[in-house]
This record gives C-alpha cells, sequence and structure tokens, in this order.
C-alpha cells in the first residue's frame, strides 16, 4: 500500500523513508523482516530491524496511544524537513529513556485505537505532498 | 561537544547507508536490512535519520508478518 500509493506515486527525492521492522507477534524474526522489505523497494527506503522494540517503546511514550496499546507499530509519522533530536527524559519508576520527537503528523492502523487519525493512505499522501 | 554530537551522527550515518544498499532497479536484489543489537544504537540510527534537515521524512513502524 505504502508502495503502490506513497512512494510510487510521490517521485520526489526530498521525501526519505525509515521503516523500522519490529519483533511484534511471536513469530516476527529479523529473517521475516529481510523478507518482508522487498514490499518496500524504493530507493529513498531505509530499512532496520529494531530487535529490542527501542523505537516501538519510546514512541508509545509520545504518541498518544490507547491504554491498550503496548507499543507503537504499524504506524506513520510524518517529519518536515528540519533537524529533530531526541530526547533523553524520565520515563518512569525513576529510569530515564531516549525518546523520539514528536512527528508533525501521523496516522495508524492499530485496533487499540480510535478510528481517529486511522489510516487513510490518501489523506497520507497528500499530507507528504504538503510538506515537500 | 555540538560538533563533537554532529561528527558521532555523521558516522552513523555514513554506517547507515552502508549497511542499507540501495537497489538500482526494483527487483535488483535484496539488500540486508541494518540491525542493531543494542536499544541505544538503534535510536542513534533513528537519530542520524531525523537529524537530516533538508528532507520530509516519513518513519513506519511495522511488524514483518
Amino acid at each position: 500500500m505504502v508502495q503502490s500509493d506513497i512512494l510510487a506515486k510521490i517521485n520526489s527525492s526530498q521525501l526519505s523513508v525509515f521503516v523500522i521492522w519490529l519483533p511484534i507477534m511471536g513469530s516476527d524474526s529479523y529473517q521475516h523482516a529481510q523478507q518482508a522489505q522487498t514490499l518496500l523497494f524504493d530507493s529513498r527506503a531505509r530499512h532496520l530491524w529494531d530487535g529490542r522494540l527501542a523505537l516501538a517503546q519510546g514512541y508509545r511514550r509520545i504518541l498518544p496511544l490507547g491504554a491498550e496499546c503496548k507499543f507503537a507499530w504499524d504506524v506513520y509519522l510524518l517529519y518536515r524537513p528540519g533537524g529533530k533530536r531526541f530526547r533523553y527524559t524520565p520515563i518512569g519508576d525513576g529510569k530515564k529513556g531516549w525518546t523520539p520527537p514528536a512527528p508533525d503528523f501521523w496516522m495508524h492502523q492499530l485496533n487499540c485505537m480510535t478510528k481517529e487519525q486511522y489510516l487513510d493512505i490518501n489523506v497520507l499522501r497528500a499530507a507528504i505532498e504538503k510538506m515537500l | 561537544m555540538p560538533k563533537i554530537r554532529q561528527g558521532i551522527y555523521f558516522v552513523l550515518w555514513l554506517a547507515l547507508l552502508s549497511c542499507s544498499e540501495k537497489p538500482q532497479k526494483h527487483n535488483a536484489g535484496t539488500p540486508k536490512i541494518a540491525a542493531a543489537d543494542l536499544g541505544s544504537d538503534v535510536v542513534q540510527m533513528a537519530e542520524s535519520f531525523l537529524a537530516d534537515s533538508a528532507q520530509t521524512r516519513l518513519v513506519i513502524l511495522l511488524s514483518p508478518t
């Protein structure tokens, strides 16, 4: 869907994509991610395996997800041009952790969320085109 | 300190680029996914990606299955 409805339709080199593969399901593995990345084969896309769910936890802290959402995954985060920084912040229980910058726009496909901001690929594409 | 930090990001960015070989054609083979064993490595790679100020960036978090 992202490949055919976004990357194939937006030809700009000003768009860069970072795909973070996560072990959410019990069967998820690096090998599965290696296979799945072929679905997003655009040269502007970079792929990363986050085996420890560091980013899934980090984004969970900043996105207004429902209480039942354990991790942030199946989410689509958009950042305007401009440098963004992670912050080292308290994350509870007296611990600190790296917290990602809030996206300028985001959508999701999570069952643990309301349908508000549920992924509409046309809306996401329009948001990207507006930021380019 | 900011220059040192920028230098670290630049090196990490180069490492990330080298790990994600770009196919020239859509069916030109499957590049290896960059994998980080430490959570801090993942954060550094993501931060170096987001530090690129010239582009609009789409970050997607997915399960492969």
